[in-house]
């Protein structure tokens, strides 16, 4: 190939460079244009749907847009001859087509057209001549556009609260069942089971995750796991070899050890959005989602829930002392409120105060009667549930209670549970069947009087320790004062 | 060829076409298409007002290119034999009486055919077949015309009483068809000053007449480039009123031009690039000529006529609606 010819392409093929680049400038605006009205689009419809990856399909839909774009010019791109005629329009009077066309002929004519012919290029600036051409109007579009989108993304919306509340406990579900399973394989690694015993942790477990998955709320997956907790204190009092006892004590304690940590790392980041949302509503939306009031409750209390060293009994360990040494008159219940509830469980000889407090929001009821040394103090963090023996925020106010669940739900015949001597002065231990169904809502007044009426009359009839009867009245009426 | 050859061929015309332009004032365009024919080797129609300077500007391209020149008056009594010749009887030396060819005034480089629509078609016919085959033919013998042979005719647009006008099959055969106008005011001014108040210019030989050959060869290895090529293919397909696509041509147009308008039109776009002092053929080239090349092998319809448009008008329109790329 002769240099003027090599000349002509090398031109060439810059002048297409430049006219990929200034196709490409000039239709950008077509582009955004196109992509800003899908991202409107996406605000708009977060804005009536949760959709917590908002951001990320408003950046997918750019790239994805910017991509297609700039793929299609480039695929466009014109051909040399295109180029040629282009160039010539400028008053090259059809040279360059023409001595692209005799690239690789040889005669004398062709010789003297591609040589003058590259001459003439050499003074050509390709930027003067091949400019983008930006139509200020289409520009304008666009930038009215952008406006429409920032005035759309500035426009507080509850659904975004919803969709990263949700996010977080799909999030949260995730962890938990990834937590379940590792525990369970740690579990039947390290204890030789048989496969009947096997089987019924996998029943507990794998209920435990069903239910997880189908929670709509975190104070449910902490339900969740109460439910398992019991559960798996069930298999736990039956007839079992030592391995199956401490497989399931192992589990028993990660459930209620889990629920515990669990509680605060979410509780920060739930609160974290709700300070959030609150701030963007100016505090007018603090009941956008049902949890908002328990959360508030959450803040207004000690944030550090389990934080205390001495008090550091979980809910398992306290409902399991309460069933082993308390005389006690169990209704293990569960709270569906909203509303932050708490009381004290005043069970012990008061030597010593314990301060617990119950993250997972749906402690069973305290002992009436323990022998804890202590006084056992539970504070119901979570505010979403609570039962007799749940802690009640001592700063609240008297507060509606709606209804709680009965303790059956938890698969606990509470009627044929034993519980132990307390070695104190009556020594025995009485049972009674608790009010409503299994799984049954109850209004709290109802199960309240009910429970205040049952105590009264064992009172009455010198069925509780002298020591204790005070203690249990005061412990009635604290509660009744506290709503 | 080589790389002067056409580098010398440019200036040369540019040469003769400065020449050319110190006697003809006013008519650059006429003198330019002129040219263009007599180096691509065709024929011209000059179609014009008495008194523009057709004859003096055919006289002076024989004078600037060293060709014989002859001119034709033709009147409806003009005969065949009055323009090729004709077998006279002479007595020689010896005294016996033979038949001697007595050669017309078509045995010339440059003819002038004038008024040739006042002759009859037998005596057109004889010319355009000397136009064609650059021979004649007279009692059975045929004689070759001298190299280079180019016939201009030309046509008064008025006094049409009485006329022969020429067939659109004889028409197609001239190259072009130039239209002469009317000088302007300071072109005017100018004719007077040079023809009457001071001694007419007489212009120079610039090349013989040899080397017109010579340049028509370099002329047809002009290259043009295919979007050129197709530009003007479509051109004259557009003038087709058998073509559905083509409305203008259907709607003003009884016929349109064929493959040799094509031609023609491509020859002269070569001719006229290297008097612009180009290698090659552009748009522009085409555009120029287009009228010329087609104007005398297009036909107007009722239509047309009646909506009081001429071929001039009907080309323009579609010049002005073809795309070049």
């Amino acid at each position: 190939m002769h240099e003027s010819e090599m000349q002509i392409l090398g031109f060439l093929k810059k002048v297409q460079r430049r006219q990929i680049l200034c196709s490409f400038l000039s239709r950008l605006w077509q582009c955004v244009s196109a992509s800003l009205s899908f991202v409107i689009l996406v605000e708009a419809l977060s804005k009536i749907v949760p959709m917590y990856y908002k951001s990320f399909y408003q950046i997918f839909i750019l790239l994805l847009s910017l991509s297609v774009y700039t793929i299609f010019i480039i695929s466009k791109k014109p051909a040399l001859e295109h180029s040629a005629l282009i160039v010539d329009s400028f008053g090259l009077k059809e040279r360059l087509t023409t001595s692209l066309e005799l690239i690789g002929v040889d005669t004398e004519i062709s010789r003297y057209v591609k040589q003058t012919t590259a001459q003439m290029i050499k003074d050509i600036d390709i930027k003067k001549l091949i400019k983008p051409k930006f139509e200020k109007s289409k520009w304008m579009f666009m930038a009215l556009l952008f406006f429409v989108f920032i005035i759309l993304s500035n426009v507080h919306s509850p659904k975004m609260d919803e969709a990263k509340r949700l996010h977080l406990l799909s999030s949260l579900k995730k962890k938990e069942i990834l937590k379940i399973e590792k525990q369970k394989k740690e579990v039947l690694k390290s204890y030789k089971l048989n496969e009947v015993e096997k089987r019924k942790i996998d029943e507990v477990l794998l209920k435990l995750k069903k239910e997880i998955k189908l929670a709509k709320t975190k104070s449910e997956i902490e339900l969740t796991k109460q439910k398992a907790w019991f559960l798996l204190n069930d298999l736990k009092n039956s007839p079992t070899s030592s391995q199956f006892y401490s497989a399931v004590e192992k589990l028993k304690n990660f459930v209620a050890h889990d629920n515990k940590s669990n509680q605060s790392d979410t509780k920060n980041s739930l609160a974290n959005t709700n300070t959030k949302s609150n701030n963007k509503s100016g505090g007018s939306s603090s009941s956008s989602n049902g949890q908002s009031i328990a959360q508030k409750s959450e803040n207004n209390k000690s944030s550090s829930a389990f934080s205390k060293g001495e008090s550091t009994q979980d809910v398992g360990s306290s409902l399991t002392a309460s069933n082993d040494q308390g005389q006690v008159q169990q209704e293990q219940v569960q709270s569906s409120s909203a509303e932050a509830n708490g009381t004290s469980n005043d069970s012990g000889s008061g030597a010593s105060t314990n301060t617990v407090q119950n993250a997972s929001g749906q402690s069973a009821g305290g002992g009436m009667q323990g022998e804890s040394k202590g006084m056992t103090r539970v504070d119901n963090l979570d505010g979403r549930s609570g039962g007799l023996g749940a802690a009640i925020p001592r700063t609240s106010n008297k507060v509606q209670m709606p209804s709680i669940y009965t303790k059956n739900l938890l698969s606990l015949d509470a009627s044929k549970k034993v519980l132990a001597d307390t070695g104190q002065e009556s020594g025995r231990v009485s049972q009674k069947q608790g009010i409503g169904e299994r799984g049954q809502k109850l209004s709290f007044d109802r199960v309240f009087s009910q429970y205040k009426q049952e105590a009264n009359e064992y009172i009455e009839a010198d069925e509780v320790p002298s020591w204790a009867k005070e203690i249990t009245k005061r412990y009635f009426e604290n509660l009744e004062n506290m709503r | 060829m080589v790389l002067q050859d056409i580098e010398y061929t440019m200036q040369v015309l540019n040469k003769v076409e400065s020449e050319i332009e110190k006697v003809i004032i006013g008519q650059k365009g006429v003198i330019r298409k002129v040219l263009i024919a007599i180096f691509c080797g065709g024929n011209v129609l000059l179609e014009g007002l008495p008194g523009v300077g057709k004859t003096h500007l055919v006289k002076s391209i024989a004078k600037v290119l060293d060709l014989k020149f002859s001119r034709i008056q033709f009147t409806p009594d003009l005969m065949p034999s009055d323009i090729v010749g004709t077998n006279i009887i002479s007595k020689d030396k010896d005294g016996s009486l033979n038949f001697t060819f007595q050669k017309g005034p078509i045995f010339a480089n440059i003819i002038l055919a004038d008024e040739i629509n006042r002759a009859t078609p037998k005596t057109q016919s004889a010319l355009l077949e000397a136009m064609q085959e650059k021979t004649v033919t007279v009692m059975g013998q045929t004689y070759k015309l001298d190299e280079p042979f180019f016939v201009l005719a030309t046509q008064n647009p008025l006094e049409q009483e009485g006329t022969y006008p020429l067939p659109e099959a004889q028409q197609d055969r001239f190259l072009f068809k130039i239209e002469v106008p009317l000088p302007g005011f300071d072109e005017m001014i100018r004719i007077v000053n040079l023809t009457v108040e001071s001694q007419m210019l007489e212009p120079q030989k610039v090349i013989e007449g040899k080397e017109i050959l010579n340049i028509g060869r370099i002329v047809r290895q002009v290259p043009i480039a295919k979007p050129v090529l197709e530009y003007a293919t479509r051109l004259v397909l557009s003038t087709q009123p058998h073509i559905e696509e083509n409305d203008i041509a259907r709607k003003y147009l009884k016929f349109g031009a064929g493959p040799r308008a094509l031609q023609h039109l491509i020859l002269g776009a070569k001719a006229n690039a290297l008097f612009e002092g180009r290698p090659n053929v552009a748009f522009d080239d085409i555009k120029s000529l287009a009228k010329s090349v087609l104007c005398h092998r297009i036909g107007l319809n009722f239509e047309a006529i009646s909506e009081g448009l001429t071929q001039s008008d009907v080309v323009d329109i579609i010049l002005q609606r073809q795309k070049e790329w």
